[in-house]
């Protein structure tokens, strides 16, 4: 990448700073601040299921006696993936909104005309944008990320020791983070190629709209599907539900991209692991890459986005 | 001299009517043409155009560029300012000028910031803690630290007060402009730039009406200041305008000698605002 295209980049960030670059830190310390609340009041939960009398302490018992390690590993992945999901949800509505705007905002505040009187090319303004969506957010989402898990597994080991567990034995030889990072990423770069058709089309609205991008992103699928029932004279909605499905599913990968499930079978030492094996279903993720599903959402992402640096050239609504 | 612009039978037309009708004119290197027209007369259709931000018809060479099809390389040998072209207002100065200097291969950081250090702007101010007259000197500072070849001003002083306006262009006489740049400028204020112009080019609803170095103004137009008596013969060599004054009336004459015309009173240069209102007539 060019020094020229870093300083495009630079500048998506300069303007989006709080929404790109403090949100992950911002989620991250919401969520420690909801881990010591509930953290702090297990020391009030009472239980009778043995001597302790503290429902916590309890549960550590528990663990510690009828789980073996293979299913304990399984609960801290699956731990760690689901914090992780809060990451994602937050910052797929952060990137939504960044590329509804990205496009159309320059315009409204009438700066379009200082960019366009540097020479850069649509082709890479438009270029700039795309990257920091799919590059540069989740980025900085792993980095939140990393940082605010960190802080949470210190603080879990810390909350089992106050409850007289032994962090190490518990908590800390169980948990696998630098995997789940890694995966992380790899799963950032998939989503990076499936979400591509959505995040080119807000772009597409984006530029656009003479108001009101978020209506323009919305009204035609809606509008297509009123136009298939009234042409068909049916709601058994062929195009349409194809186009909806497409969106759905973009939909759930964006707050969701893998599913948990920490199904550990049965809870006795001696039977082992005989549920499911994974605390995150990586697997979907993966076969994600060798779909159909992606590679047209590339193609029709590539093809939106060429509609958009087309309309960036030629709407010139600058005028007074 | 090699001309910077070339514009031939350039139109443009929206919906309704033609916002500019087959102009032709040329801009030589190192001149300051004042572009001057009333209200909708295709003045900034014409910059636009020429800055490669609008489609056009007829043929418009801008530095050797087809504008349209080539504006981001165009826009390393121009830059501009306009007063629709504002500056984001969520940027940093330290921002700005780090965003210019690194998109914009002829940026000079030690010069943008030697005329900055001589304005209150700070780097660490934001645009919208900038009074309006520092954002025209930020704007300025950045542009003049580029060494462009042509510089369009599109009603740059638009809103600013006389002491920012003076020196707006005081500066950009003395520390910008030299025999290499050319600059084309639009503005309402024509009283305050005209010493500075050395061509005019006025547009009328879409045309050229006139295109004349300020030397040929000179030559070819004076003003007349004719007492009562002698106001029948002078009207006799066919005036472009009148207009009372102190009991007396100014006359322009198109192509009267001043040794012709000072027979019927007091000879004076012709202003380009009362040449403005004579040529534009009654649409003015």
């Amino acid at each position: 990448m060019s020094a020229r295209f870093l300083t495009l980049v630079q500048r998506e960030i300069w303007e989006h700073r709080g929404g790109l670059i403090y949100t992950p830190f911002i989620v991250g310390a919401v969520m420690i601040g909801l881990f010591l609340l509930t953290g702090g009041s297990t020391f009030y939960w009472k239980s009778t299921i043995d001597g302790s009398g503290n429902m916590a302490e309890g549960a550590l018992k528990m663990a510690e006696t009828q789980l073996n390690p293979a299913q304990m590993q399984l609960i801290g992945q699956a731990a760690l993936w689901s914090t992780a999901l809060v990451w994602q949800m937050v910052m797929f509505i952060v990137v939504f909104f960044y590329c509804l705007g990205s496009l159309y905002d320059d315009r409204r505040d009438r700066s379009v005309l200082f960019w366009k009187s540097m020479p850069v090319s649509d082709l890479e303004t438009v270029l700039s944008k795309v990257v920091t969506a799919v590059v540069v957010a989740p980025l900085a989402m792993l980095a939140g990320l990393i940082a605010g898990q960190i802080v949470l597994m210190l603080l879990g080991g810390i909350l089992v020791a106050m409850h007289g567990g032994n962090p190490w034995k518990l908590v800390w030889s169980h948990l696998n983070p630098f995997l789940m990072w890694a995966q992380f990423a790899v799963v950032q770069c998939v989503q990076a190629l499936y979400l591509l058709p959505l995040f080119a089309w807000l772009m597409l609205a984006s530029a656009f709209a003479r108001g009101r991008p978020f209506l323009w992103a919305v009204l035609p699928p809606v509008m297509l599907s009123i136009a298939e029932s009234w042409l068909r004279f049916t709601t058994d909605f062929v195009v349409s539900k194809v186009i909806w499905e497409f969106i759905a599913r973009r939909f759930a990968a964006g707050f969701a991209p893998v599913s948990i499930n920490a199904d550990f079978g049965d809870t006795n030492v001696n039977a082992g692991l005989s549920g499911t094996k994974y605390a995150a279903n990586f697997d979907d993720v993966l076969a994600r890459v060798a779909s159909l599903d992606l590679w047209v959402g590339v193609a029709i992402g590539i093809a939106f986005l060429a509609g958009a640096i087309y309309l960036r050239r030629y709407r010139d609504d600058s005028t007074s | 001299m090699s001309a910077v612009i070339t514009a031939r039978n350039l139109s443009k037309r929206f919906k309704q009517k033609a916002a500019l009708d087959n102009c032709s004119f040329n801009v030589e290197q190192g001149r300051i043409v004042g572009l001057i027209g009333p209200n909708g007369a295709g003045k900034t259709t014409a910059l636009k155009a020429i800055l490669g931000l609008t489609p056009y018809d007829g043929e418009l060479t801008v530095l050797g560029h087809h504008p349209f099809k080539d504006r981001s390389a165009l826009m390393q040998d121009v830059s501009f300012i306009a007063d629709v072209a504002i500056l984001p207002r969520w940027i940093r100065v330290s921002e700005a000028i780090k965003y210019v200097e690194g998109v914009h291969p002829r940026f000079v950081r030690a010069k943008c910031e030697r005329f900055l250090s001589a304005t209150e702007v700070k780097p660490s101010m934001r645009v919208r803690e900038l009074s309006k007259g520092m954002i025209a000197q930020l704007h300025l500072a950045l542009v003049m630290a580029i060494d462009a070849r042509l510089l369009i001003l599109d009603e740059p002083t638009l809103g600013l007060d006389i002491l920012y306006r003076r020196r707006f262009y005081e500066q950009l006489l003395n520390d910008y402009f030299d025999e290499s740049r050319t600059i084309l400028v639009t503005t309402h204020q024509v009283e305050e730039i005209e010493h500075i112009l050395t061509d005019l080019l006025f547009i009328k609803s879409g045309t050229i009406a006139l295109a004349a170095s300020m030397e040929e103004v000179a030559e070819r137009y004076c003003q007349v200041l004719v007492g009562n008596d002698r106001l029948e013969a002078a009207r006799e060599l066919r005036p472009i305008s009148e207009r009372k004054l102190l009991g007396k009336t100014a006359l322009l004459f198109d192509g009267v000698t001043p040794a012709q015309a000072r027979e019927y009173g007091e000879v004076h240069q012709v202003g380009v605002a009362d040449l403005f209102v004579a040529v534009m007539g009654g649409t003015a």
